[in-house]
């Protein structure tokens, strides 16, 4: 089952099939691309044919890769992403900014020479054809943007948005199987084990709630009782901490967020006893809302936030906690 | 086992926040003097690993960079931190921010040196964020590449390593046959404070300058623009007469507002 696709179009890899949002994330992106454009969507699925995907609706086809390969194995991801593109042509072709996107589209670039621009926060194509994309840098201080001219290839990353924004116009699923590529070369790296988070534990980066502590939490046990098992339960949210609590040992290391951890977008983001450094803010100046709660009045947090409460956190959270239990009893 | 250490400098990303500014019109960010050039902070801990891999293994260890003699401080840290040489390749002329045509730099120079087993970069250096040169490089030397590494340990074969890289939501064991290119992440490590002989041996050693710069694509990607960004938002603080209150508070504006 072969096919061509038809050239000059916005391609999408689509995300690991546990994140559906970024998926859809990026097919929006490519809709409106696309419009301005004046062509087409198709998403390129991994998994062989038949396997479950995430859902393309909003892609006018999908390409599919022949082989079973795994979409979180950037070598075969690689492999099947550079096929496409000499077959296809693709003006731009998206990722999203996660662990195998982050691989793969600089590699992907540097196989072909073309242009790359990565954890893009926004893109859109001007009247003349030229694709612009705008990403944070220094450390989320500053607002950068990059343009490739038509119609040179431009290979793009984006940031996955936790808050729900652009939406795919509602259409039917695209037919499945217009070209099917040939099998990746044997892989040279050989996973010997796969760790998943405990089940429960929510991925960070796709939380719509998160939960940070800060060095004012104080101890491991206090961040378990009053974040861990307590609001963020609560919530439905995920939780983490600054660096300054990580190296105190009150939230382990794969949890920090920030310049040096992970980058969170979420559309709530409630900062507990959490100074505010630069650094750290790096790290979730993607949030929508920024909930502060904090002893002290004069914490460079109160700059960033939203909504504050000076108070021990002690003494703020479980009045938080219950009260919310109270208003919406159903959660 | 020869084992590559790609390093660079950067501004200190610890400098006060009234440090950093933009200069828009010449799309280039500013410093002030605070804001001292350090070696970027995962190259410190790729250094540190290859430190680690010579102690139990037996390796020879080269810090290279592809930057001005400005960056030499960073490579007597590396020296001093246990890398037993350093080489610097001028940057290729027009490179500007094409990262591709670093990572060919920095090949042209791995290939003149003898054969690497391990190339080991920082996963990303803060500044302009990108984090595109280690998967860059170990396609134009047609190595595997393996990131962002949390453990990386030579296997008894002396062929391949064992290394553990994190994933979208866990992470994975891995094994690998060198060569290969791996960018490390902070977790791999805790660096070394060099101590002061090594300190000192470190600022006699002679930098190799070697040329190889290559020179930049026309294709890569213009910056058309660079803005400051305002982080700061205006905060309504929520009322009441005890903490316990204040909390009640919080959460009739977050039920009322849909936060939750």
């Amino acid at each position: 089952m072969t096919g061509a696709i038809p050239p000059c179009q916005v391609a999408v890899v689509l995300a690991s099939p546990a994140d559906p949002v970024a998926s859809a994330q990026l097919l929006a992106t490519a809709r409106r691309l696309a419009t301005v454009a004046g062509t087409g969507v198709f998403a390129l699925v991994t998994g062989g044919e038949g396997a479950p995907h995430p859902d393309a609706t909003g892609a006018d086809a999908i390409v599919r890769f022949a082989t079973a390969c795994d979409v979180t194995d950037p070598e075969s991801l690689l492999h099947a992403a550079h096929e496409v593109v000499l077959r296809a042509r693709p003006r731009v072709l998206l990722f999203a900014h996660d662990a195998a996107g982050r691989e793969v589209a600089p590699r992907l670039a540097a196989r072909l020479g073309a242009p790359v621009i990565t954890d893009c926060v926004d893109a859109h194509i001007d009247a003349a054809g030229t694709l612009t994309a705008i990403r944070p840098c220094f450390s989320a201080k500053a607002l950068s943007d990059w343009s490739v001219p038509a119609p040179h290839l431009a290979i793009v990353t984006l940031r996955r948005d936790a808050s729900p924004g652009e939406a795919a116009s509602a259409a039917s699923p695209p037919p499945d199987g217009g070209l099917v590529l040939p099998s990746a070369p044997a892989p040279r790296l050989r996973v010997i084990e796969r760790h998943a988070p405990p089940p429960g534990e929510l991925q960070l980066e796709a939380a719509e709630i998160v939960v940070a502590a800060g060095r004012g939490v104080g101890s491991r046990q206090d961040f378990q009782t009053a974040i861990a098992n307590g609001l963020a339960k609560d919530l439905g949210a995920a939780f983490g901490g600054s660096r300054g609590a990580v190296d105190l040992g009150i939230v382990p290391q794969e949890l920090q967020i920030g310049l040096t951890g992970r980058v969170v977008s979420p559309r709530v983001y409630i900062a507990v006893g959490l100074s505010g450094a630069p650094q750290h803010m790096a790290g979730c100046s993607g949030a929508r809302t920024i909930i502060a709660v904090n002893t002290d009045p004069r914490a460079p947090i109160f700059g960033y936030a939203h909504l504050g409460v000076v108070g021990d956190y002690r003494a703020v959270l479980p009045s938080l906690a219950s009260e919310l239990r109270r208003l919406a009893p159903a959660r | 086992m020869h084992i590559v250490v790609c390093v660079c400098q950067v501004p200190d990303p610890q400098a006060p926040a009234g440090s950093f500014y933009v200069d828009e019109a010449a799309m280039e960010p500013r410093w002030s003097p605070a804001a001292q050039p350090l070696l970027s902070t995962f190259d410190l801990h790729a250094v540190e690993a290859a430190a680690c891999l010579k102690e139990a293994h037996g390796a020879t260890v080269t810090a290279l960079t592809v930057a001005g003699p400005e960056a030499e401080p960073g490579l007597r840290r590396a020296l001093a931190a246990g890398c037993d040489q350093a080489v610097r390749v001028a940057p290729p002329a027009g490179a500007g921010h094409d990262r591709l045509a670093i990572a060919h730099s920095l090949a042209a120079a791995i290939r003149t040196l003898p054969p690497a087993d391990l190339v080991l970069c920082g996963r990303i250096a803060a500044g302009w964020d990108m984090g595109h040169v280690p998967a860059m490089l170990a396609e134009v030397l047609g190595f595997p590449y393996a990131s962002p590494v949390t453990a990386i340990e030579a296997r008894d074969d002396g062929a391949s390593v064992e290394l553990r890289r994190l994933t979208v939501d866990g992470y994975e064991v891995v094994h690998a046959d060198l060569p290969l290119v791996a960018a490390v992440s902070n977790e791999i490590n805790e660096p070394r404070y060099p101590t002061m002989r090594s300190v000192l041996d470190a600022q006699r050693a002679t930098i190799t300058v070697a040329d190889g710069a290559v020179a930049a694509d026309a294709t890569a990607a213009r910056l058309t623009a660079l803005r400051p960004r305002d982080l700061s938002a205006e905060c309504e603080l929520i009322d009441g007469e005890t903490a316990e209150d204040r909390g009640m508070a919080l959460a009739a504006v977050m039920h009322e507002r849909g936060f939750v």
